[in-house]
Order: C-alpha cells, then sequence, then structure tokens
C-alpha cells in the first residue's frame, strides 16, 4: 500500500531585495519524485540548504508545490479541502523543540493537536496516557514544558502527533539541539514506534549518524534526490556521497579505509564490533 | 604557564532559595597558554555556566577565577578588557548579528575595544578574508547561511585579538563539512597564533581529534581532567558524567576484548587507522 | 538581573489557591484592585492586608519568590514616592530650599506605595498560581459575551496563552543576547540616555530577528497540527464550578462589602 507519493515536485521560493519586491526564484525541490510506503523508516541527508526540511513541509501541505503533486494516501496536498486530513494523517515534530510546544503544561501540550479535531475530553484523556506511554515518559504528564531538557521536549512534540492517531511521523532535525545521550535515547524510541506500532517514519537529518537507524537512506543535493538506497549500501558509494557534500560517518570510514588497505571488511559496517570482526 | 587559573569557584541562580542546588559547586582547573581544551558534560552539567564566568559575565558567589596571575575580582581589574582578551563566541549567532552589513557588524567590538572605524574596518577586513567570507562583507548578515552566519559571529570576537577564545557548542547545527572546515580553523589558530581555545562539545570524536585537554563536569562539578585519551577511555568517569564513548574509545576497548592492546594514546583517526592496519 | 521578573510565570506546587477555577481567580483579582482604589482609611488597608496574607498563606509559593517581582518595579516606586512626597502641598513638616514635605504628601506616598506593591503582589499570585492555558481559558469563557460583539475571544485568547507562555523563553533569550553582546564590550549600564537608548540596538534587533523565527516556527507548528479555528475547538479540561468556587465567590462578596463599609467608618487619621 502506498502512503506518500511524490510525482515531480519543483518549490521555487521567491527571492526579495530590498523593498520587498521579487527578484528572481530560487529553486528549492527540483523534480523530485518518490514514494514512501506504510511502515518505512526512511532518513533524508543532505547538507545545510540541500532542501530536505523543504521537502518535508511539502508533504503535510506546509508548503504546496510550484508544479507537481504530492498526494498522501490518496489525498493531493493542492487541494485545500484536503488539508485537515492530510495533517491528521502526517504529524511533524520540528528543530527547535521550544518553539513548537504550545502549552505550559505537557498533557495540555499534547491535547493541542486532539483540541483542534474536536475530540472529546474524556478521549483525549485516554489517549494522552497512551501515547506518553509508548514514549516512555509517562511521568511528565503534569510537568511544566518550560522545565524539560530538549529531548524530552522533542518527545512531548511525537505524543502530541500520536495523540492524534497519525500514522506518518516527520522528524526535521529533531535531534540537532539536543546532546548526544537524549539523541540516541529519542532515536531508539521512534525505532520503536516503527517497529512495535507500524508508524511510517521519515528523519531528516544532518547527523549522517542517524542513517542507521533507517531502513532506507534519501540523499538530497541541490534539491535533487542523488541517492535512495539502503544505509548498508549507501556508505559504499563514498565518491557519489562526498559529490551531495556528504561525510561518512566515523565506523563505516575507517572501515573504508581499512578495506581499502587490503582488509576483511565491506566498508559498511556501523559498530565497533562488525569493524573489529576483520582480526577474527 | 597557566593564562587561567579556575579555583574553587561556587555560583547559584536562585540565590532566594536556600535549598536550590548550585550550578557550580566547587570548580577548580587551569589552562596553560595554547591549550585546546573541551569541555564535555551532560545537558544541564554547568558547562555554559561555567564559561560565563570566565570574562566576568558571572561572578562566583565564592571562590576566584586568575588571568595571567591577577585575580579578575580585584577591585582595580579591568574587567571590560578582560572580555576583549578572553573572547567568547556564544552558541547561537543569531543573537550577536544585528548591523547592516557585516562588516559592520563584525568592527563592533574592536570599535568598543577603542580603535577608530577605520583601523576597525580594517582590520575587520582582515579577519573576514582569513576566514575566506570577505566577498560577504557588504551583505546583511541576517541572509547568511547558518555556517557564514557563524563564521561572522566568530569574526566579530576574533576581531578583538583575543589571547582566549572561548566556543559554545560551535558545531552544533553544522553540517558535517562546514564542521570539518570549522575545526580545522580552530585547529591552526592554536597551532600558528598560539591561540589558547576552551569549547564546549558534545562530539567527542571531535576531541579525540583536536583538543589537548579534556574537561569533564557532572552537576556543576568537575570529574576529571586530563589528556583527551586518558579522560575519554575512562569507563567509570564516563558512566558516572552519563556520557557516550566516542567511536574511537569503543574500538579499542573491543580491540582489547579481542585481545589486541593498542597503544592508547594514538586514538586519532589516522593513528588509529595506522595502528589497525598494523594489526594481523 | 532580568531573570527577576515573576509575572507570567507559573510557580508548580499544590494548594486552595491553585485548584480553584481561574474565572473565580480573576474575579478575585479585579475585586482586589478595585478594593485598593476605593480604600479610603486605614481599616479598609488593614483589611485588604489581611485578604492578601490570607491568600500569600494559602497559596503555598514561597514568600520570597512572590515578592521577587516588586524588584523590578523599585525604580517606579521610588520616583512615584519622591514626586507625592515633594510635589503635593500641604501643612509642611519638612523643609529645605525650594523642596517642602508635606504631611499630605507623606499620606500620599505611603497609600501609593501599599497600593502599587499590592497590585504587583496580587497580579503576581494570579499568574503564580494559574497556567496560561487555565488563565486564557478563564478569560476566554468569562469574556465570552463580546463574541456577540464579533470580536474573536478565543483566538485572542489563544494568543494571550501562546504570548505568556513564550515570556520566559524570551527573558532567557534577552539575558543569552546580552551576554552576547557583553563579551564585545557592549555596554548596557553606561553613559546618558541616549548612549543607553542606542545601546540597546544591539540587544533589540536579535531579539526581534529571533522573535520572528520563532513566530514563523510556531505557526508552521500549529498548523501542521491542524490547528485552523479557535472556535470549533474542544478542550481538555472544560472549566466547571465546584463547591469551593462558590464559597470563595461569597468570601469575595463579603469582601468587597466590607470594603465598602470602611467607607463610612469615620475616624480621625491623625491617631495613627
Amino acid at each position: 500500500m502506498q502512503n506518500i507519493l511524490v510525482k515531480n515536485l519543483i518549490v521555487d521560493f521567491d527571492v526579495l531585495n530590498n523593498d520587498g519586491n521579487v527578484i528572481s526564484k530560487k529553486r528549492a525541490i527540483d523534480d523530485v519524485s518518490l514514494t514512501i510506503n506504510e511502515g518505512e523508516f526512511v532518513c533524508v541527508v543532505g547538507r545545510n540548504g540541500s532542501g530536505k526540511s523543504t521537502l518535508a513541509k511539502c508533504l503535510n501541505a506546509l508548503i504546496l508545490p510550484s508544479s507537481g503533486d504530492v498526494i498522501i494516501n490518496g489525498l493531493n496536498t493542492k487541494d485545500e479541502n484536503n488539508t485537515i486530513d492530510i495533517r491528521r494523517q502526517i504529524g511533524m515534530a520540528f528543530q527547535n523543540p521550544d518553539n513548537q510546544i504550545v502549552a505550559s503544561i505537557v498533557e495540555e501540550d499534547i491535547a493541542f493537536g486532539m483540541e483542534n479535531l474536536g475530540i472529546s475530553s474524556e478521549i483525549m484523556d485516554e489517549r494522552i496516557d497512551e501515547s506518553l506511554d509508548s514514549l516512555g515518559i509517562k511521568e511528565l504528564r503534569y510537568s511544566l514544558t518550560s522545565k524539560l531538557s530538549g529531548g524530552q521536549k522533542q518527545k512531548v512534540s511525537i505524543a502530541g502527533i500520536l495523540a492524534m492517531k497519525s500514522k506518518i511521523l516527520i522528524l526535521d532535525e529533531p535531534t540537532s539541539m539536543i546532546d548526544k545521550n537524549g539523541r540516541n535515547d529519542l532515536l531508539d524510541r521512534v525505532k520503536k514506534l516503527n517497529k512495535e506500532e507500524n508508524i511510517t517514519i521519515i528523519l531528516i537529518s544532518h547527523y549522517i549518524d542517524e542513517i542507521s537507524y533507517a531502513d532506507r537512506v534519501i540523499v538530497l543535493n541541490n534539491g535533487k534526490v542523488t541517492m535512495d538506497d539502503t544505509p548498508k549500501n549507501i556508505v559504499l558509494r563514498q565518491k557519489e556521497l562526498s559529490e551531495s557534500g556528504i561525510i561518512l560517518p566515523y565506523i563505516p570510514r575507517l572501515a573504508t579505509v581499512l578495506r581499502d588497505n587490503g582488509k576483511n571488511l565491506k566498508g559498511n559496517e556501523f559498530t565497533a564490533e562488525e569493524l573489529c570482526q576483520f582480526l577474527k | 604557564m597557566s593564562i587561567l587559573e579556575v579555583k574553587n569557584i561556587k555560583y547559584k541562580y536562585d540565590k532566594y532559595n536556600e535549598s536550590s542546588k548550585y550550578a557550580l559547586n566547587d570548580v577548580s582547573f587551569s589552562i596553560d597558554e595554547s591549550e585546546f581544551t573541551a569541555l564535555i558534560g551532560e545537558s544541564g552539567s554547568g558547562k555554559s555556566t561555567l564559561i560565563s564566568h570566565l570574562n566576568g559575565l558571572y561572578r562566583a558567589d565564592s571562590g576566584d577565577i586568575l588571568f595571567k596571575g591577577k585575580s579578575i575580582y580585584d577591585k582595580d581589574f579591568n574587567l571590560t578588557n578582560l572580555r576583549f582578551k578572553c573572547g567568547i563566541v556564544f552558541q547561537y549567532p543569531e543573537y550577536q548579528l544585528f548591523s547592516e552589513t557585516v562588516l559592520e557588524d563584525v568592527a563592533f567590538g574592536a570599535i568598543k575595544k577603542g580603535l577608530s572605524k577605520d583601523e576597525a574596518y580594517k582590520k575587520s577586513l582582515e579577519v573576514l578574508k582569513m576566514l575566506g567570507i570577505d566577498h560577504l562583507k557588504d551583505e546583511t548578515p541576517f541572509n547568511l547561511s547558518g555556517g557564514e552566519k557563524r563564521k561572522v559571529a566568530f569574526a566579530g570576537v576574533f576581531v578583538m585579538d583575543p589571547d582566549i577564545l572561548i566556543f559554545d557548542e560551535p558545531d552544533a547545527g553544522l553540517d558535517p563539512v562546514s564542521k570539518d572546515q570549522f575545526y580545522k580553523l580552530l585547529k591552526m589558530l592554536n597551532q600558528k597564533y598560539k591561540t589558547t581555545i576552551i569549547y564546549i562539545t558534545h562530539n567527542l570524536d571531535d576531541v579525540i581529534e583536536y583538543a589537548n585537554k579534556v574537561i569533564v563536569l557532572k552537576e556543576g562539578t568537575v570529574l576529571k581532567e586530563g589528556k583527551p585519551y586518558e579522560v575519554l577511555t575512562d569507563k567509570e568517569i564516563m558512566s558516572k558524567a552519563n556520557l557516550d564513548m566516542p567511536y574511537a574509545v569503543e574500538i579499542y576497548y573491543e580491540l582489547l576484548k579481542l585481545g589486541r592492546k593498542i597503544d592508547i594514546s594514538k586514538l586519532k583517526f589516522d593513528e588509529l587507522k595506522e595502528t589497525l592496519i598494523g594489526l594481523k | 538581573m532580568i531573570r527577576d521578573i515573576t509575572l507570567g510565570q507559573y510557580y508548580k506546587t499544590e494548594s486552595v489557591i491553585h485548584t480553584l477555577d481561574p474565572r473565580v481567580k480573576l474575579m478575585a483579582t479585579l475585586v482586589f484592585l478595585i478594593s485598593l482604589f476605593i480604600s479610603t482609611n486605614i481599616f479598609a488597608y488593614i483589611l485588604a492586608t489581611v485578604f492578601l496574607l490570607a491568600v500569600i498563606y494559602l497559596c503555598n509559593v514561597p514568600f520570597l519568590f512572590i515578592i521577587r517581582g516588586l524588584k523590578s518595579l523599585l525604580v517606579l516606586l521610588f520616583i512615584s514616592i519622591i514626586f507625592n512626597v515633594f510635589l503635593t502641598p500641604g501643612e509642611t513638616i519638612f523643609s529645605f530650599g525650594p523642596l517642602s514635605i508635606t504631611k499630605e504628601g507623606l499620606i500620599i506616598a505611603t497609600k501609593m506605595a501599599i497600593r502599587l506593591v499590592y497590585l504587583v503582589i496580587g497580579s503576581s499570585i494570579l499568574t503564580l498560581t494559574t497556567t496560561p492555558s487555565k488563565l486564557t481559558d478563564g478569560l476566554e469563557k468569562g469574556l465570552s459575551f463580546l463574541n456577540v460583539f464579533k470580536i474573536p475571544v478565543a483566538e485572542i485568547a489563544l494568543m494571550m496563552s501562546i504570548a505568556l507562555r513564550f515570556i520566559p523563553i524570551l527573558i532567557e533569550e534577552v539575558d543569552k543576547i546580552m551576554k552576547a553582546q557583553m563579551s564585545r564590550g557592549a555596554d548596557f549600564e553606561k553613559g546618558s540616555i541616549i548612549e543607553k537608548a542606542k545601546s540597546l540596538i544591539p540587544l533589540l534587533v536579535p531579539l526581534f530577528v529571533s522573535s520572528f523565527r520563532r513566530a514563523n516556527d510556531l505557526a508552521y507548528a500549529m498548523e501542521s497540527r491542524c490547528y485552523s479555528n479557535a472556535n470549533n475547538r474542544t478542550k481538555l479540561k472544560p472549566l466547571k464550578y465546584k463547591r469551593i468556587d462558590y464559597i470563595t465567590y461569597l468570601i469575595l462578596l463579603l469582601f468587597i462589602i466590607l470594603i465598602f463599609i470602611t467607607r463610612y467608618i469615620k475616624i480621625d487619621i491623625r491617631v495613627f
């Protein structure tokens, strides 16, 4: 079953001069076509300005195509009547944890999306517990959002999306403002949601290390999809990666060098344990 | 000779509340001239609070800080002058940029330091050239990319000719390529101009690569300080500090498990690579 | 410095005051403020003090935390006292040169000071014990009659609650920007008024830039969570009056009646 269908998507932004007049167009997304199926865990990588965030915002109708189509479960984002339906199915968590939390108390923030959908307070009450539980932060229900760590704030945002019963989760660089422990912890949770609740995950990232969580990696450069492969395969295509401005993660990088020096390694090892296999 | 000595400083934010925790609790360490020091620790361990003490932005509740042997808390010590000598670049460049052009913005600190406008602009231009962004001098700083903004913010501090450069998470939000460039620049400044560098980071692999000293903080106290390979390979300290080990250290221990003991002081990427290539 | 502002901050703890319906608390604050301005003699002030102390005792927020908000008010307080003490005409108690302190001036200054301090403490308690969203829920429901006049009460209420939520974040941000600029030699304290105003530019520009970015991000986040029209929304916790709320309304009624009664107690102020 198809979840997300992107056909020849082009997005142009206006470039304004100081007087606010349009002087030129800047192409952010340049003829992208792809499909993402239910239950996939896709990681979209690319350097700053490659168009990854723009692509993400196209998927839930925050940005509309200049040409081409984005179709979510049969609903075209171009049709305004579909907007709310699409956003109910696709939840999105953003980079800055502070700028996406609406309420002062965790449960109130999680309720925000459901309140917008007109869900009754009894059902909300249940779903808040459920969604917090599936992220392992049940104890935070009555906490002040301003007192949470960056990682906890991101989890609250994701819980708010789960509570709306969204089946697709877009994470737009969710870890860039949280420390490494928080990062691993968050992505472990996300992986669990993907495996156990069959939530489709689209992770936008500039931490190349994070591709190891995904089943599929899409590389963007200058608004174009330059690569689309599994993590294990993609790290073997080092030359193409560096053309897209991406440096291999530490261990695959080391493994590649060792392989090129005649060691018995493939070059797509991701853990220290796998790397040291060549000594056996 | 030590350029900076921190002696038993204590600091708490909530001074009204007797039972509130100290953000810094008896912190002592010293920094030698032209050292390249990484300050690590989980979120909330006091790293940012600590660097704000080093140029006198915060005043410790007790304890002392010596800059080149003189207490910065002495009545006749010139704190404004210290700010020029101890340049801090904070995490978000957006918090620093305010002028109409990049050149003007960079010159701000130099003018505050007492240079004439012409001198300040000349000097700013030199710094921009050194960073390879002199073509941006007439742009407005707000339209730059994240990496460029960061360079401008850095230029704005560097133009004051500081003896010590202090950074709060200089790599957060940078893509791997820009990050590499940035660290190489720091290394160059450190080696060529003997600039003392102190920086906060979560990226421990880079600490091994670039720093020659590490200080680990936990709940406002120094857990350990020393050479990167001494500190980062200390399992007990790392788990106490709630930090994940860098990949190089993981590989070191993995090799140890396989009965191969390699030189612990050679964990930089290239050194590790050579060692591994040499292993049969 | 800047962290001392307590207005708009919620203090999380458990107390009777915290559990009250926000409409009751809004009404109580209003009644209290009115009582301050119609108080004419010492009895009214004693009554208001007792009322305030009772609330402070009941709300379970540390006293020092409550009065922290006064710190930012000291300058204003000082100016108003100076003006009143020296510029009120009347019976001179003490004079040097052209300046003279009058008895009336002293009385008015004291009244003003008490009013100002009580006003700040009273409204601080409201925000300290009520989460911004409850507060705005209360306003929304309490003012819903304005809908008749096509005033978008729900939207305004949501805007307010978001504004309140961002106060602590903005305060922290100002702190960070100040630190960044002070590290480049900026000085926000020295100089004449014009110089001071000029020195604020490096502070205000980044603050505006970042606020606009936050607003933009937040709008995206809200939209992607299906926000479209504030009127069709349901509420996680619809407001409902409890017994304690009705009791509080009664106490408030009693309080305001007592305040009115004090107006008719004739008393010669010189006794005190």
